[in-house]
């Protein structure tokens, strides 16, 4: 019983630190990219580039190429063309 | 003749240990006025009144009732949590200090934050003698007590917050006392021994949830008793003990008396505890979902050299006695279990105090911030190993016992030297190895001890009559120092918000940030500032002062 008490507290603890290295650092390093994604900083930071972008491109003599323009023109066509079909 | 000698010694060591209790009081008398005030000064002294308060009302004592209900009105400031939702913490070292503060009439902010100092230092100091107690218990040799001991007082990070950290510090001397209490449980556990160590381990669990870890200790000890067949414990001790310390558990903690459900749910939850972004080496980590070397590297880094020797030296030696002797266990002998004599029982105990923690704290992702503050009670145990350690060589060189004290002595004057060096921010050390890449991109000046240093000087040097508008460019509420200003040097400031600091003179940062600055801008300073101070203390920069230009 002594034996027995003693190597299961051994091996349940040496598989608890080899978990925790192996897979659980893992998990942790995840769970820490999540928290940072999700956290208010981030989104106001998201938010902040999405405005400097903007500016940027309302400053910019010529944003869009003509061929892109051209390709968005014909997409925003198509797109709307659909949706009065569907909707009729 | 030789009883004679025996006399004599024991009157001289007697003597030597108060000699050194004494000048390590008198030292502290002096310098504790030097040391910063931190962060969460103000809402402890909050917490006091209110629980205070409390008690007054319970036990129907109306003039204090009515004093503390003053108190507590005039503590105020928008920074500060409402006490009402954040009333969790002991209130072992709060209610005291409130209680000294009406009774001895002390009404200057300075000076009752002064004494609340002086008050964790008494703590701390008669943890000191506790720990020097343990160690005589165990190694009953007076050279390794002394060294020992002052390995624990001289520890810089505990020499430092011993003046003024009143949650870790009064968690660390608690723990020390009941360990001591438990020493002697093991060596002879009488009536007496029982109810002492359910008292101060009940203690500790209220001030820390760790706390509780002991009373596990309890029960695991008797069940390796049981299936040892040694019959040292029985089961009308444990039952004994454990009736105790839920007693005093009830009775030191007065929430528990209001709701006795929730504040225990809140407790088990850690609901108390902080949550945030760390900076560890300079990359941001929430606060539980730190990297699993952050303890182990901080304690490496924050330790000095000479307790990491002892403590490596310490520690091995008695893992690997520890192997053997898990090697070696046979079914049915007592003399082939895990330990062989009550001292070796100690040892257990603390070992598996330390391994517990070590992996409580690094991998079950708990909230560590502030350094590693939280665990600055694991210092007992190292320094215990250590102590183990300077034991193994004390017994090993005992032919040239004077050649080994003048070794200590000549290390304990370099560690003295590292403390003056860093004096008053020892809370803040790092060790002489540390490379200073290391030092600047950790957090280091956590609770703000030097905003008010920085304060005193500014208002002392600037020779204008108009106000000095001062902005901190960090974390941290500048605003909480402004009540230790006299009125005139009050009068002489204004403190304005981060997103204000265009409109400052001064900014002021403690360079720490709830956010990495590497990717937001909160934190940047205008074109129009100069930096014009980097305080350092041995390479390591406390805290940036930056001034407007224009």
């Amino acid at each position: 019983m002594k034996i027995f008490f003693y190597k299961t507290l051994l091996v349940a603890f040496i598989f608890f630190i080899v978990f925790k290295i192996t897979i659980g650092s893992l998990i942790n390093e995840i769970e820490n990219e999540v928290y940072k994604m999700k956290s208010k900083e981030n989104i106001e930071m998201f938010k902040q580039n999405l405005r400097e972008q903007m500016m940027t491109a309302i400053q910019k003599d010529e944003f869009i190429k003509k061929e892109d323009a051209e390709l968005i023109n014909l997409f925003i066509k198509k797109i709307q063309k659909d949706l009065n079909v569907h909707n009729k | 003749m030789k009883q004679n000698k025996i006399v004599n010694f024991q009157y001289y060591e007697k003597f030597f240990i108060i000699a050194l209790f004494s000048v390590y009081f008198f030292v502290a008398s002096q310098i504790f006025v030097d040391y910063g005030f931190y962060i969460d000064e103000k809402f402890h002294r909050a917490n006091g009144f209110y629980w205070l308060n409390y008690l007054s009302n319970f036990f129907g004592f109306t003039d204090l009732s009515q004093i503390s209900e003053i108190k507590l009105k005039e503590i105020e400031g928008f920074t500060l949590p409402n006490i009402g939702n954040w009333n969790l913490y002991g209130v072992i070292f709060d209610v005291p200090a409130a209680y000294f503060e009406i009774i001895l009439k002390i009404n200057n902010p300075i000076d009752y934050y002064q004494m609340r100092h002086f008050l964790v230092f008494i703590f701390f100091f008669i943890s000191s003698i506790f720990f020097y107690q343990i160690l005589k218990n165990r190694f009953n040799n007076i050279l390794v007590s002394v060294v020992g001991l002052t390995l624990f007082i001289l520890t810089p990070r505990l020499f430092g917050d011993s003046f003024w950290n009143n949650k870790d510090i009064i968690f660390l001397s608690f723990y020390t006392i009941s360990l001591f209490f438990y020493f002697k449980f093991i060596d002879n556990p009488s009536t007496k021994i029982i109810i002492l160590l359910a008292l101060f381990s009940a203690i500790g669990t209220t001030i820390r949830f760790a706390g509780i870890f002991l009373p596990i200790t309890l029960i695991f000890f008797f069940i390796i008793d049981k299936i040892s067949k040694r019959n040292e414990i029985n089961f009308k001790t444990i039952i004994f003990y454990f009736f105790y310390f839920f007693i005093f558990l009830y009775f030191f903690w007065p929430n528990v008396w209001a709701d006795p459900q929730g504040a225990l749910f809140s407790s088990l939850n850690l609901q108390m505890s902080w949550k945030g972004n760390i900076n560890f080496l300079g990359k941001y980590y929430f606060s539980g979902n730190l990297p699993y070397y952050y303890l182990f590297f901080w304690i490496v880094i924050s330790t000095p050299l000479i307790h990491l020797f002892f403590f490596t030296f310490g520690f091995y030696s008695y893992a690997k006695r520890l192997l053997l002797r898990f090697l070696t266990i046979e079914q049915n002998s007592i003399h082939n279990d895990l330990w062989r004599s009550r001292n070796e029982s100690k040892d257990f105990l603390v070992f598996i105090n330390l391994i517990f923690f070590m992996s409580v704290l690094s991998f079950l992702n708990i909230n560590l911030y502030n350094s590693w503050r939280l665990g600055y009670f694991l210092y007992i145990f190292i320094i215990y190993f250590a102590s183990f350690g300077i034991y193994l060589l004390i017994i090993k060189f005992k032919k040239n016992i004077l050649q080994l004290s003048l070794i200590f002595l000549t290390l304990i004057f370099f560690l003295t030297y590292r403390i003056i060096l860093y004096h008053p921010y020892q809370s803040l050390y790092f060790n002489a190895l540390v490379p200073t890449y290391i030092k600047n991109n950790v957090d280091v000046d956590y609770t703000g001890l030097s905003s008010f240093h920085f304060l005193k000087e500014l208002i002392k040097n600037e020779k204008s009559n108009k106000p000095i508008k001062i902005a901190a460019n960090s974390w941290y509420p500048l605003w909480r120092m402004v009540d230790l200003l006299s009125e005139k040097e009050k009068s002489k400031i204004i403190i304005l918000a981060n997103d204000q600091k265009t409109q400052a003179t001064y900014l002021y940062s403690n360079r720490i940030y709830d956010i990495d600055k590497r990717y937001y801008k909160k934190y940047d300073i205008p074109s129009n500032f100069k930096k014009i101070k980097e305080f350092k203390i041995d390479n390591t920069i406390i805290f940036d002062v930056y001034k407007r230009l224009d």
